[in-house]
């Protein structure tokens, strides 16, 4: 060795030179702070130091599986809860934001009727019968609900009325069922009528608008709403609008159908009305204040819709 | 009460529940023409047919009650008349009637063609209404009704077998 060294030292010296000499040049070359010694030892170990990790990580998994197992478990099992929580939060959420929109909807409702003492009420069940138009509601007389009460819509349209209370529960008979009957006039003109239901009407989910005086002119499109006589429905609740008008069997007398405001197919929740105070004097509403549905007299410049006064059928 | 009533009043009760919810809580919405059909008076004439008189009439008694709160404007027409179906048909299976499909289906059809009938008799006599507007939907729900013989028929059978007694 020593030999070595004494014969071979100076050539030994120049090689490790130009081997340091080459490391620095490439490591001032390349930006990436790696060299050619670098790139060749990791390319090298790669492969091993890959195997290496592999295997402590598979030692670790079963160190794990061995020691942790329980606490994994129950750290699942926690997840899992919290999961299913969150998951309820968000369906409650849900629900909470609709019913936020329909009470954001009856805020404005309220501002222009504060007449009006409203309860809402969610729809449990419909009718099976094939010979009525109802429903049942999950508020009852311990909501203050009674016998008889208006049930409206968020944006104040007519649903029904009331006709069976119990504590928890009331059943409300829509306004298209075949016995309705509702003191009702034309917002446009303020002519007076009835909106009536029958068997025909019913099944077609429209109702008649009858007793009309002789010689009223009623458009397609003029909206109608309860007149409040008889005190039962309070004034100005939108029933709907006039879709035609026909003549009955006997050709005498003229109806209009009303195509209700409100949907009955889609409707969730309702408004129970459990009390207002009787008024017809509309001066005591604010002036810009304008029922949601509600079609008043067209503006100037406005088409009024194809007159259908004439009888549609025979 | 033996182990085999008990079991029978259970396979019963399962029926008439799930008949309930079909009728009141799934086709109440899927109306077809205005009309929904009725299972219940379906369940009652079953149990009446295979199990007897008594039976049915018990059975119609729960039917008709629950038919009643379905409909919500029937009243008791139901409790009273699923009663009498029921007994009816109990009875009549005691010796006319075979305990098969051909005899369900027969008083199942006239029980539904009754139950129309009788809920016509309301608007048609006391409110009036025109007998043209009441026939087009009684007939809906008459064939919509109809249509469940079949489905009911099978878990009746199937309830009242072990039960049934073997006619000579």
């Amino acid at each position: 060795m020593k030999n070595f060294f004494r014969k071979k030292g100076v050539r030994v010296a120049i090689v490790l030179v130009a081997v340091l000499a080459v490391i620095l040049v490439s490591a001032l070359i390349m930006d990436s702070g790696a060299n050619v010694a670098d790139g060749s030892v990791r390319t090298l170990t790669g492969p091993a130091e890959k195997a290496l990790t592999w295997v402590v990580r598979q030692l670790e998994h079963v160190y794990g599986y061995m020691f942790k197992y329980d606490q994994l478990v129950e750290e699942n099992e926690q997840l899992r809860a919290k999961i299913l929580e969150m998951q309820d939060e968000v369906r409650k959420s849900e629900s909470t934001n609709e019913e936020n929109a329909l009470l954001r909807q009856l805020l404005k409702l309220s501002e222009v009727r504060p007449e009006l003492d409203f309860e809402m009420a969610s729809i449990t069940s419909w009718s099976a019968s094939t010979w009525s138009s109802s429903f049942v509601i999950n508020r009852g007389s311990r909501a203050g609900i009674e016998l008889y009460d208006c049930v409206v819509t968020e944006t104040g349209c007519l649903v029904g009325q009331v006709v069976a209370v119990t504590g928890t529960t009331a059943t409300v008979r829509t306004l298209v069922d075949s016995s309705t009957s509702i003191g009702a006039y034309i917002g446009r003109t303020g002519i007076s009528a009835v909106a009536e239901g029958d068997y025909d009407t019913m099944h077609e989910g429209v109702l008649k608008l009858s007793y009309l005086p002789d010689g009223a002119l009623v458009y397609n499109g003029d909206t109608v709403l309860t007149s409040g006589s008889g005190e039962v429905f309070p004034p100005d609740i939108v029933i709907g609008e006039i879709t035609a008008m026909k003549v009955d069997e006997g050709g005498f007398t003229e109806y209009g159908i009303i195509e209700p405001a409100v949907q009955l197919s889609t409707l969730t929740h309702v408004f129970v009305i459990k009390d207002f105070t009787y008024t017809t004097d509309t001066s005591e509403l604010p002036e810009d204040s304008e029922l949601p549905g509600e079609g008043g007299e067209p503006g100037e410049g406005e088409e009024l819709p194809e007159a259908s006064a004439l009888p549609e059928e025979g | 009460m033996g182990k085999g009533t008990a079991k029978r009043i259970i396979s019963h009760a399962i029926i008439v529940i799930v008949a309930y919810l079909l009728q009141a809580a799934f086709f109440s919405g899927l109306k077809v023409g205005g009309a929904a059909p009725l299972i219940l008076p379906l369940v009652a004439v079953g149990i009446g047919l295979f199990d007897g008189g008594l039976w049915g009439g018990i059975w119609g008694v729960v039917c008709g009650l629950l038919c009643d709160v379905s409909l919500t404007d029937s009243g008791t027409l139901f409790t009273i008349f699923l009663a009498i179906a029921g007994f009816f048909t109990g009875f009549l299976s005691e010796f006319v009637l075979a305990r098969g499909f051909p005899s369900f289906f027969t008083v199942s059809t006239v029980t539904l063609v009754l139950s129309a009938l009788l809920q016509m008799a309301g608007p048609f006599f006391y409110r009036g209404a025109p007998f043209s507007a009441l026939w087009k939907p009684a007939l809906i729900q008459t064939v919509y009704s109809a249509l469940f013989i079949l489905p009911v028929y099978y878990p009746i059978h199937r309830a009242t077998r072990s039960t049934r007694r073997v006619r000579i």
